[in-house]
Order: structure tokens, then C-alpha cells, then sequence
């Protein structure tokens, strides 16, 4: 089973080519949006994705995601995906061309707003694309992503938000596991070649244990992300209401890509704080993504356990309206 | 009975002492602080475009601890015998508890209102030869000046054995030479205190052979190489500092040839409980936001704080709040009674600075999106508390001595 999860020869391809894009000149994730960096990353087709336009599928997603977490993107890729499964074919586009920056949301904050024009709201399994007011003064946030206070109201609300929240997860764990397994290699990396004490400091068992720890669950988390894509790809229409493995996936995702990170700060010492280093551009990133999903992985899961499976496959969970 | 009195008599003196301390931090630091408004606020003027601290800023640094030293709370903790208030460890720790809990991370210069160990008048300047107490201790004392603490390198930072800055016998002096990196205050301070291989065989036999220098930052062979922005910072605190063919008279040692390491020791370890202290007030400070949050906003018709998902976690750092402060003030009384030791300190130190990545973590997480903002201070202490897990030992150290004691540690319970 877990053989299927091995990215085959086009899904490699296609991390080639987003990683290429993404690359800054330095080989180091850029610490702050680039536009032409994401115009870049649009023209190799990921953000079309799962369209019928831009075909594909959930591996693909999953797979384009991982390599944009291995090079810790910054943009608003949650967004995106979100609303290139929402949104009209004529706004498609727009968005997966790079052209469009979407923002959500969240209360009075919206994310990414500037430079995003396009916004869409979240309310669990409901959402509407919306317009705002005007447009505060940018907010600075953990992760470097520019955010804004505003005031706005909802226009349309949009159907089909459980598939493209499905995809949204399995997007977040694929970039949460691409992220966390580039920083634990770095992390490696630098546990053989620092020396402290007459050695490598890796051949601390305080040091090698917990990375090992990582790898093993890093390893599972990609495992079931990519089994969950299958899963997504032979069950593509899901019921209102029901829970995916994605919920599953993106979970177990943050929990490797969060403990990757506290390892890999403890294991680079002082070094890993600086902003020279790139370790805390993937920890604060992997931080501040693994924040949106927390409420409803724990709630859905909550609900499936109800049902007597060990395993959180599509479609096989019942309606929890009552849950929440 | 008597060590209860004691207890009683300490708790009420430090009861007026953290009173007044509290109502410093208002009239002057808070205050500054709400006049300035931006200047103190965002990044962008805070550091100037070489990344070091405005003028302005290093400008209010020193009125807080000029106004603090007048006040006579910036020196309360400095040694007697250079006329601070010799409080001792336990009203350290409180005392830093009570700043941080207080000021959080927006109030920021609440940190120049207590001498730091390191960069005020502290042990280091206790031990320096009187002509160089005469020259440097009343400038350090009213806080116009001060020092940073200059013993890490590139390649020996946990490992200071590996220490390669080397001090050369010359006429009436030393010659200096070597790089030091990871100086917080480097930047900025008047005089560095730097440590420097003395004697190399007796490094090498692990004994010693580590001299401590005070070393002027205008000295000619002294330079600050570069700045190290931390952690999401665009200016920088920490600096690299080069050595070269620097001269230091013998007047400037600080306390006795070789005996450079006891000195390091005995500040990394008041540095031990500081930052425990420190993690502790900012992880109070980061739950009490937390609690307010919770309870005041409302979601599915209800205060968040009515879900268990949100309450338990938040009672979780709680428990384990309250369980690192009492071994910190157990260890601090400890160290008051000389009967402290590595374990005691080890232990509080990994155990309050994990407690404190803990708390904030689940505070950021209760604030949902909100708590990732630069607005709320949430990001800033979760990267301030994660940096001391790290800094003055790592963790990984802690346990080290934990593991290296165990046996003594035990049978010392009563």
C-alpha cells in the first residue's frame, strides 16, 4: 500500500519545475512576498490545479504543495487553492495565473490584504466571496505575511466549500510536510558538521533521538497525505457535511512539521534565531499555517470517532451538524 | 520557627520593594512608552537603517535606568560593596517576574529599569581592581553607562573549552586577539567584558587558564564586525566583536589571572535564573491575555472560554505556570541561603523556559488569527521565550547537569 504513496515520474516533475520557480538566487526562502516570484510559481500551472481547466488532481496538489513547502513559500496559498475550487471559471483564471492575489477573511482581519484584491470568507462549511469597505493600515504577522484590518461585507455565497476545504487541508499538509522535511535536512546537516565538545554534536544521542523522532513522523505524515490524495481522487463529489482524510492528514502533518521545528531551533542553538539563517522563516511559517485548521480537525475528528473507524476515509463519515 | 519569620519578614520587605517597582513601571515606563507612541512601537523607527537602535532609543534606555538608578531600583540588586542594594537572589527573581508580567514585550524598556548582571553593575564589576572601579563604577551605577559580556565564539559556544581568543603578556599589559559573537548589547555598550585563553595547557586540562579583561569599545583593535538581527528582527541587540592586537593594561582584569571561568560561571548562572524569571512573567503575561481573550469573546453565541478546548489547555499552563514559578523561587531562595546548586538552577531554567514556550504557544493559539499579528505581542514573546530555551545553557545543557547530578539530587530530598 504504502508503495503507492511514491511520487511517480510526472508528480517529481512537476516538484522540479516548482521548485525552480520558487528558488531565490540564495537557495534560501525570501523573507518577503515577491510578486515575480509567484507569477513564476502560477506559470508552471500549480495554482490551476484541480480545475478542469488547469486538470490535475489531489496528488498533484499535494505534490506541488510539498515542494512549495520545501521552499517555504510565502503568498497566499491557502487562499488560493481555496478559491480556485470556488470561484467561477471566468475568476479562475485570473487567480491561477498569479494575477489575482485572494485574501480571507477572518473577522476584522483579512489576510494578505494589500496586495490581495480578491477575498473570500470561511465560516466552517460555508463561504462567500467578499468586498471590503476599505482596506487598514498592514499588520506584520509571525510568519512575514502582510495582513490588514478592515471592515467589508459578504456577496455570494459559494457552493461546493467541502471539496475545497478537502483540498485546502491536503494542500496546508503537503506544505507543512515539505517545509518541516527541508528544515529537518538543514537540521541534519548541521548536527554532522557542528562540532562541540571534540565531535559532531550528532553524535549526541540528545540531539540524534529527537531528529530521528521527526523523521519517523514527517515520513508517516507524507504517507498519509499522499494515500488521502488517492483516496480524494477516486471519491471526488463529496456529501455536504462529511469529513475527509485531508482532516486526518493535516493534522498529523502539524504535529511532525511543529515538532521538526522545535528540534531543528534546539539542535542550530543561537544560530537558528538569526535572520541570516533560514530556520525561523520555516518555523514561523510553519506555525502560523498550522494555525486556520486547528478548531475544525478537532471537531471533525471528534465526530468520526463516533462511528466505530480507525480510519477517516471520504464520504465515510456521518453529517456532524449536530456536533457542531 | 525562625527560618517562618524569616520567610514572613522577606515576603513583606520584597511586598513594598515589587510595590514600588510596579508603580516605577507606570509613572515612567508605561508612560514613556504611551507618549512615544510609534517611535517606540514600530520597527521601523525603533532601528536606524544600519539595524543598530535610533538615537532616540538608546536615548530612552538611559533615562529609564538614569531615572530607575535615582529611584534607587536599578541598583537594588547590585552588589553592597559598590554601594547597590545587595537584595540578593530571591527579590531578583521576583523582581524580574514582576517587570515582565507587567510590561510584557510592548513595554520593552521596562527591561532597563533593574541592572542586568551582565551589562549593569553587577559581581564583574564587584571583582574589578579599585582603580578601575574608580573609573567605571559611578557611571555604571547611575546607568549613563554600561557593559556587555563578551565569552562566546563561532566554534565554542555550549563547549567554552574550545575557547581560541588568546591574551599575549606584553609590557604592562596584555595584547588581545580574537573574534566573539552572540554579544547581546555589543552594539551599543561603552565596555566590553571580554574572556580570553590566558594559559592554553591549562584550558586544555580542563582547569582554567581563562582570564576575564575589561575592554574599552573606543580601544584601538576593538570593532564591532557586524550586527545579528534575531528572530524576525530587522535591527539587532546581538553583535560580532573582533580582537586584534588589542592592548588591555593589567588593571583592567577582572578578578584573577585564570580564574576568568568561576567569574563566567557565577554571571551565566544569575543569567540562569533571570531568564527563568523572565520566561515565567512573560508566560503570566502571555495568559492573562489569554484568559481576558477567552472570556471576553464571544462564538457560536458563547465565550470561547465555555469551550473545553480552549479552557483546558489554558488551566493546563496554568498548573504548569504555578509549578516552574515555585521551583524558580525555590531555587532563588537557595542560592540566598548558599545552599543552592548546578541541579537546583538546571532544572528550573529548562523547566520555566519550556513552560513559557508552552503557555504562549497555546495563548497564540487561543487568539486565533489574532495572535499571529505583530499587534498583540503574542509572536514576539513566543520568538523571545523559543530564543531562551537556547541562550545562558540550552536546554540540552540543563539536562546534562540534571542527568550528571541525579544521584545527589536524590538523596538530598528530604
Amino acid at each position: 500500500v504504502l508503495s503507492r504513496t511514491a511520487l511517480d515520474d510526472s508528480g517529481q516533475l512537476l516538484q522540479q519545475s516548482v521548485v525552480a520557480a520558487a528558488r531565490t538566487d540564495d537557495g534560501g526562502p525570501a523573507p518577503t512576498f515577491s510578486p515575480t516570484t509567484w507569477k513564476r510559481i502560477a506559470d508552471t500551472g500549480v495554482f490551476a490545479l484541480g480545475t478542469e481547466e488547469g486538470g490535475g488532481g489531489p496528488s498533484d496538489i499535494a505534490a506541488a504543495h510539498e515542494a512549495m513547502g520545501r521552499e517555504a513559500v510565502l503568498g497566499p496559498l491557502v487562499a488560493t487553492v481555496l478559491a480556485i475550487q470556488l470561484v467561477g471559471r471566468d475568476q479562475q483564471t485570473g487567480i491561477a495565473a498569479g494575477n489575482e492575489l485572494m485574501g480571507l477573511r477572518i473577522g476584522e482581519l483579512v489576510t494578505w490584504a494589500p496586495p490581495a484584491r480578491t477575498y473570500l470568507e470561511l465560516d466552517h462549511d460555508r463561504a462567500w466571496s467578499c468586498e471590503l469597505d476599505s482596506v487598514g493600515p498592514t499588520i506584520g504577522t509571525m510568519a512575514g505575511e502582510p495582513w490588514s484590518r478592515s471592515t467589508g461585507k459578504r456577496l455570494e455565497e459559494l457552493s461546493g466549500v467541502d471539496s475545497a476545504v478537502a483540498f485546502a487541508d491536503l494542500a496546508t499538509a503537503a506544505y507543512l510536510i515539505g517545509a518541516g522535511t527541508r528544515l529537518l535536512e538543514m537540521t541534519v546537516a548541521h548536527a554532522i558538521g557542528r562540532r562541540q565538545f571534540g565531535r559532531s554534536i550528532g553524535d549526541f544521542q540528545a540531539v540524534a533521538h529527537p531528529l530521528a523522532r521527526c523523521e519517523a513522523q514527517l515520513t508517516t505524515a507524507r504517507q498519509l497525505l499522499y494515500l488521502t490524495a488517492l483516496e480524494l481522487e477516486q471519491t471526488p463529489v463529496l456529501a455536504e457535511g462529511s469529513c475527509t482524510g485531508a482532516t486526518a492528514a493535516v493534522h498529523i502533518a502539524e504535529d511532525a512539521a511543529l515538532n521538526t521545528s522545535f528540534s531543528a531551533h534546539q539542535v542550530h542553538g543561537a544560530l537558528g534565531f538569526t535572520e541570516e539563517a533560514s530556520v525561523g522563516m520555516y518555523s514561523t511559517r510553519i506555525r502560523q499555517i498550522s494555525l486556520g485548521s486547528a478548531g475544525r480537525i478537532r471537531t471533525k475528528l471528534a465526530a468520526s470517532s463516533g462511528g466505530n473507524r480507525t480510519a477517516v476515509a471520504p464520504n465515510s463519515i456521518p453529517s456532524n451538524q449536530d456536533v457542531r | 520557627v525562625k527560618a517562618l519569620i524569616d520567610a514572613q519578614q522577606r515576603e513583606h520587605r520584597f511586598a513594598d520593594v515589587l510595590e514600588g517597582l510596579r508603580s516605577f513601571l507606570e509613572t515612567e515606563v508605561i508612560r514613556l512608552h504611551d507618549d512615544a507612541g510609534e517611535r517606540l512601537r514600530d520597527p521601523r523607527l525603533i532601528y536606524s537603517p544600519d539595524g543598530r537602535f535610533s538615537p532616540e532609543v538608546l536615548g530612552a534606555m538611559r533615562q529609564i535606568r538614569q531615572a530607575s538608578a535615582r529611584a534607587g531600583y536599578y541598583t537594588m540588586l547590585a552588589p553592597e560593596s559598590l554601594g547597590g542594594g545587595g537584595l540578593g537572589f530571591e527579590a531578583l527573581y521576583r523582581s524580574w517576574e514582576t517587570i515582565y508580567r507587567r510590561c510584557g514585550v510592548e513595554y520593552w524598556l521596562g527591561y532597563q529599569v533593574v541592572a542586568h548582571w551582565a551589562r549593569g553593575p553587577g559581581h564583574l564589576v564587584a571583582a574589578m581592581s579599585p582603580e578601575l572601579k574608580d573609573e567605571i563604577a559611578g557611571e555604571l551605577l547611575d546607568g549613563t553607562s554600561n557593559l556587555c559580556f563578551a565569552m562566546s565564539e563561532p566554534d565554542a559556544g555550549s563547549d567554552l573549552w574550545a575557547m581560541r581568543t588568546e591574551a599575549r603578556r606584553s609590557d604592562g599589559g596584555w595584547i588581545l586577539n580574537g573574534t566573539k559573537q552572540w554579544i547581546t548589547n555589543g552594539p551599543y555598550a561603552d565596555r566590553a567584558v571580554v574572556f580570553a585563553v590566558t594559559d592554553r595547557p591549562e584550558l586544555e586540562a580542563h582547569k582554567g587558564g581563562i582570564t576575564a579583561f575589561v575592554v574599552s569599545a573606543d580601544q584601538q583593535g576593538f570593532a564591532v564586525d557586524s550586527l545579528i538581527p534575531m528572530f524576525g528582527h530587522s535591527g539587532a541587540d546581538e553583535a560580532i566583536i573582533s580582537l586584534r592586537d588589542c592592548f588591555v593594561p593589567d588593571s583592567n582584569i577582572v578578578g584573577e589571572i585564570g580564574g576568568g571561568l568561576t567569574l563566567a560561571m557565577s554571571g551565566v548562572s544569575e543569567g540562569r535564573l533571570y531568564n527563568s524569571a523572565r520566561a515565567i512573567g512573560l508566560a503570566r503575561w502571555a495568559l492573562a491575555k489569554a484568559v481576558d481573550y477567552a472570556e471576553s469573546r464571544v462564538t457560536f453565541g458563547k465565550p470561547l472560554m465555555s469551550n473545553q478546548g480552549i479552557s483546558f489547555p489554558l488551566a493546563e499552563s496554568a498548573m504548569e505556570v504555578h509549578a516552574a514559578r515555585l521551583a524558580g523561587i525555590d531555587c532563588a531562595q537557595a542560592l540566598d541561603r548558599g545552599a543552592a546548586n548546578r541541579t537546583l538552577l538546571s532544572m528550573t531554567k529548562a523547566l520555566s523556559t519550556e513552560t513559557a514556550v508552552r503557555a504562549i504557544d497555546r495563548a497564540v493559539q487561543v487568539h486565533g488569527a489574532m495572535g499571529f499579528t505583530n499587534d498583540l505581542g503574542l509572536s514576539e514573546a513566543w520568538q523571545q521565550v523559543r530564543r531562551i530555551c537556547v541562550a545562558d545553557g540550552s536546554s540540552e545543557m540543563m539536562r546534562r547537569q540534571i542527568a550528571k547530578d541525579l544521584r545527589a539530587w536524590e538523596a538530598g530530598l528530604q
